[in-house]
């Protein structure tokens, strides 16, 4: 397997009236090709920014990006038209990702359209077609509005229109958080499904656990613009080992009656992201922050093989979970 | 499935017509208007007298057989004034509006689109502007450019643009945070291609509603440059020229004022109909 894709130290802050705002900070991780990195954390944490940043959105305030061994941190104009070919998203919200005034079959179209990629009108049509077909989508809606569509199908929209430039790489955004349960499962498994057969590489940007256990290979955890842990995914819900990813796993609902299980509640409101104090940024709110950790930012750490922890007692409440099992 | 496969037959102004069609106030509208403008194209030959033809005997004339809408105050037939002065008020309404959309919208556009410093400067530019009453801004751009029927134009559309960006900018800001744009700009759209297919397509409705309203406008403002010798000289007739003329006799000779104000109504009607039928066919939202 190859590297495909490589983030190092990657920065986004944002101005604001009262300071700056820490986004992003000093992430750093790689992906290999056909697979999935889900990353996880509370709204706010970063996760969309820094998905938006990888893919130029927006223009990261330091850091590097690389792209199949290529720097494409600063690209411009037809550099990065062209690396946006092997780049796309897929966005959140189904409902205002895709243009009203349009009508599907241009949707899908347009990307073919900017890019020149078909020498007729008839072999417009029967890529548009043949993407929709991919996707799931009945030729029949072609000349439809999105109005006229449910969620699902505007957001099997979206899929189609992100696969039309044949892309290497896919940012999920949240692409199923606002699709009823049922239609999650169908996106979900559209998604896996294009990724065998077309060796799709995925980021799949989520708050929705159970969501990224289905899908990942690796998880990665954001708690206010940082890295806290990073894993594969089985790892992750069996021998976590930060405490905010604890917390975390302990908030999923079990479908079970009469199992009691103890909840670790967390106490106070996120630490504002705006010019963060020195420090653990999850220690006012950890269980186990000692003085260290309101003092000293913790680096990412390779406690275990594969397994990447910010946490300055990483070991130690590790060896305490272990004894107490 | 048959009419999914038949919507598409004529292509998309064909479609767009068919919608219009629908509408039947819309419709109404827009042949009034295309009257209103047979009726100024070819007023010689449908007016009964000259504009100009004054006769003393015939002064504050109410409307009769020989004079439909009666006379003005120097014997003048009202109903050959209005159809000649339709000549006028509609190109003054029409193309002063016509500078202020393109002047007004190519600022909000781009005070909207690119924000930061760029609005700054538009926008607190034309804060000053509207900070002068329209009425003062538009004479002071009529007497700097001169005399003459285009340069009214030029200056009323001018005084209007302000008004004009703010309503283009604020549709603009609302389209430009949607996610449709961001997925516009990650398949490499230019921005030029961004605002044209997606951003004003979607941003249009106020505009269109702003642009319908300000004709009426527009032809009022001619009518006081005019008055101030900035615009349109007596004796050419012009809608607005002939209401403010007629004012001090308001009180005896109601026919002085009420059929000019009538045809400026009867404009700015029609173009309200054309516009919201316009809006409704181009939303396919509201497609049935």
């Amino acid at each position: 397997m190859s590297t495909l894709l490589e983030v190092q130290g990657l920065k986004k802050y944002f101005r604001t009236p009262h300071g700056m705002l820490h986004a992003v900070d000093d992430i750093s991780f790689t992906l290999e090709q056909g697979k999935t990195l889900g990353v996880v954390g509370e709204s706010g944490c970063g996760k969309s920014t820094l998905g938006r940043v990888i893919l130029h959105l927006l223009e990261p305030t330091g850091g590097k990006i690389f792209f199949e061994g290529q720097d494409i941190t600063g690209l411009r104009g037809k550099e990065l038209k062209h690396s946006h070919k092997e780049m796309q998203m897929i966005f959140q919200d189904p409902y205002s990702s895709i243009n009203p005034r349009m009508c599907v079959r241009d949707i899908i179209g347009e990307p073919l359209k900017t890019y020149k990629l078909c020498a007729s009108r008839e072999e417009y049509n029967s890529k548009v077609l043949s993407l929709m077909e991919t996707v799931g989508l009945a030729a029949r809606v072609a000349d439809s509005y999105p109005h006229e569509l449910d969620g699902g199908r505007r957001q099997r929209i979206g899929v189609a229109r992100a696969l039309a430039l044949e892309p290497k790489f896919i940012v999920c955004d949240e692409p199923v958080s606002a699709l009823d349960v049922s239609i999650q499962a169908q996106i979900l498994n559209l998604l896996m499904d294009l990724q065998e057969q077309l060796g799709l590489t995925y980021i799949f940007i989520t708050h929705d656990l159970s969501v990224v256990k289905h899908i990942s290979d690796d998880i990665c955890v954001m708690y206010l613009g940082k890295m806290v842990e990073k894993c594969s995914s089985e790892e992750l819900f069996s021998s976590h080992l930060h405490p905010y990813t604890e917390a975390l796993l302990s908030a999923i609902p079990l479908p079970k009656l009469n199992v009691r299980r103890e909840r670790i509640l967390l106490k106070g409101e996120l630490t504002s992201p705006i010019d963060p104090k020195p420090g653990c940024r999850f220690a006012p709110r950890c269980l186990h922050a000692c003085d260290q950790c309101f003092s000293q930012q913790p680096e990412l750490r390779e406690v275990e093989p594969e397994h990447f922890v910010a946490c300055h007692r990483a070991e130690e409440l590790r060896d305490a979970k272990r004894q107490g099992s | 499935m048959e009419r999914t496969e038949k919507r598409k037959a004529g292509g998309h102004w064909a479609g767009i017509w068919r919608q219009y069609r629908k509408n039947k106030l819309a419709m109404f509208g827009l042949v009034m208007l295309v009257l209103l403008i047979l009726i100024a194209v070819f007023a010689p030959q449908l007016a009964p007298y000259g504009y100009d033809e004054q006769n003393p005997g015939t002064r504050f004339l109410a409307p009769c057989a020989q004079f439909p809408l009666g006379t003005d105050n120097f014997g003048r037939d009202i109903l050959s004034r209005i159809i000649y002065g339709a000549q006028i008020s509609l190109q003054v309404g029409l193309i002063s509006v016509g500078v202020s959309c393109v002047v007004g919208g190519i600022l909000g556009v781009l005070a909207g689109y690119y924000g930061g410093q760029m609005d700054n400067v538009i926008m607190r530019g034309l804060d000053v502007l509207m900070a002068i009453p329209g009425m003062i801004l538009a004479i002071a751009i009529a007497a700097s450019l001169g005399n003459g029927l285009n340069n009214m134009m030029i200056a009323i559309g001018l005084g209007h643009a302000p008004g004009f960006a703010r309503v283009v900018r604020a549709s603009v800001l609302q389209v430009k945070e949607q996610e449709f744009i961001e997925a516009a700009r990650l398949i490499g759209d230019s921005d030029f291609k961004i605002i044209f297919t997606h951003i004003l397509p979607n941003a249009m409705a106020p505009m269109i509603v702003q642009a319908t309203l300000n004709v009426g406008r527009s032809v009022i403002s001619a009518a006081s440059l005019s008055f101030l010798g900035l615009g349109i000289q007596p004796p050419i007739p012009e809608w607005g020229a002939m209401l403010s003329a007629a004012r001090s006799y308001l009180r005896d000779y109601y026919w002085l004022t009420t059929y000019p104000g009538f045809a400026i109504l009867l404009t700015v009607f029609s173009l309200n109909l054309v516009g919201d039928g316009l809006r409704d066919a181009l939303d396919p939202r509201l497609k049935n």
